[in-house]
């Protein structure tokens, strides 16, 4: 995307926000809360206002006041008073704007306010699935360590990999910590799921075709697919499908019966 | 006010305007290329490779004996395998690595350094179109932050200048045109 195309898109997205919700809110004055003598002018000058006032609001009681009071444990509690100020606080700008009385503003801002919340909604599920996808990638990136410690213990015992976590820590050391999905926090499992080879048939990184075979993989997607790990180290990510097909490859049939197992 | 330093003071507010939204949209796009540069590595895959060098270099720019001034860039090269073809991996970080203060320099030269040392591999993001664009650390330089940061409240403080002079003309303009019709066509 150039510059320009750029600048259209964030000046005119900007403008076409505030300008819906201007909008929004002089229709409300005028028509919820009978106010007359409201223009549309003034309408998007008291938005924009009442909008910088939410935000301010909620910054200050989420980001300063809950956060640095109670730190990770202000996260849920910040983000419900800062909505509560924020709604307060546009309230407020629409009452001193001349609606008169608190519940002649309350019922001005009501189009305004829904406006506003869909654009949260909208910015918010945005965030989300940028978080989501950054988490993935950590995954991912813990996959691939999990991989070099197991690379690291075969080369220590003759190709055979590690029956289990308690089995690579020998080997890595007591102060190595297992690889961890960032999605699993609290959870024993770690979120990845480990193959070491069936009953006679241990894996063995020396056999020829071991670098194409899955290792490990996620035991919860992320998104519409799942991260996963080959014999050769490397970790990437697989649709749903791609997924599927993986399992149903010969090579990975042992690997597909106990994910199937653990995961049934 | 008179007329004539009103309509001088629209045109100065405008021109500011301009600059001031012309200024705060180039460091919003500077940040966001920044951004994208590094959010785009989000889905890329993850290889082992071998680290052979890793140096910390230090940069001044010209004509400043300050320290202060002074930029740090971690210089490295790693090896992996990608189809069974060795590839080399001289990125540190997906949106260049030359900045200040040196702390995360200092970090990553120390993990780069112990996995030489140690001869263990260490996990590099590698792009699956193109396994030779790769680099080794997924951060970004938050200098992408500071951009946004002031190009938002930037490009809105033109917006404001700009507004000004038109709200302004636009009164003078609907004053007139009811004088005008109070007048009669």
């Amino acid at each position: 995307m150039g510059f320009w195309t750029f600048t259209l898109l964030a000046v005119g997205g900007t403008a076409a926000a505030v300008l819906l919700g201007g909008v929004a809110l002089w229709a409300g004055v005028r028509f919820l809360a009978r106010v007359d003598g409201v223009s549309l002018g003034r309408g998007l000058s008291v938005y924009i206002f009442a909008a910088i006032v939410a935000f301010l609001g909620y910054a200050a009681v989420r980001y300063i006041l809950f956060a640095m009071v109670l730190g990770p444990y202000g996260a849920v509690p910040g983000r419900i008073v800062g909505a509560a100020v924020a709604v307060v606080g546009m309230a407020w700008a629409v009452k001193k704007a001349g609606c008169g009385t608190w519940a002649k503003a309350a019922l001005a801002l009501l189009p305004a306010a829904g406006h506003a919340g869909l654009v949260v909604w909208a910015a918010s599920s945005v965030a989300g699935d940028i978080r989501e996808a950054d988490r993935a990638a950590e995954c991912r990136h813990a996959l691939a360590e999990l991989g070099i410690a197991l690379a690291r213990y075969a080369e220590e015992h003759g190709g055979r990999l590690p029956e289990d976590s308690v089995a690579l820590r020998a080997t890595m050391g007591s102060d190595w910590v297992a690889p961890r999905c960032p999605s699993a926090a609290g959870r024993a499992d770690g979120g990845h799921f480990y193959f070491s080879g069936a009953g006679p048939k241990p894996l063995n990184a020396a056999e020829p075709g071991f670098a194409r075979r899955l290792v490990a993989c996620d035991l919860r997607p992320h998104g519409p697919g799942r991260n996963v790990l080959r014999g050769d180290g490397w970790a990437c990510w697989l649709s749903e499908d791609q997924f599927q097909t993986e399992l149903a490859a010969p090579h990975n049939a042992d690997f597909a019966r106990a994910f199937r197992a653990e995961t049934r | 006010m008179p007329v004539e330093n009103s309509r001088n003071v629209n045109i100065i507010l405008a021109v500011a305007g301009v600059a001031f939204l012309l200024f705060g949209l180039l460091l919003l796009y500077s940040g966001w290329e920044i951004w994208r540069d590094y959010r785009g590595s989000v889905s890329w895959d993850v290889a082992p490779a071998t680290v052979l060098s890793a140096e910390l270099e230090e940069h001044w720019s010209s004509g400043s004996e300050s320290r202060s001034s002074a930029t740090w860039e971690v210089v490295c090269t790693c090896r992996f395998e990608a189809d069974g073809r060795p590839l080399p991996c001289t990125r540190t970080t997906p949106t260049g690595d030359c900045s200040s203060p040196r702390e995360p320099h200092d970090r990553r030269i120390a993990i780069l350094d112990r996995h030489r040392k140690e001869g263990t591999p260490i996990p590099v993001w590698v792009n699956p179109a193109d396994p030779s664009d790769c680099f080794v650390f997924r951060e970004a330089n938050s200098v992408w932050a500071y951009f946004m940061g002031f190009g938002g409240p930037l490009g809105l403080l033109g917006c404001t200048l700009m507004a000004v002079p038109a709200v302004r003309a636009a009164r003078t303009g609907l004053a007139w045109w009811r004088r005008r019709r109070a007048r009669g066509w």
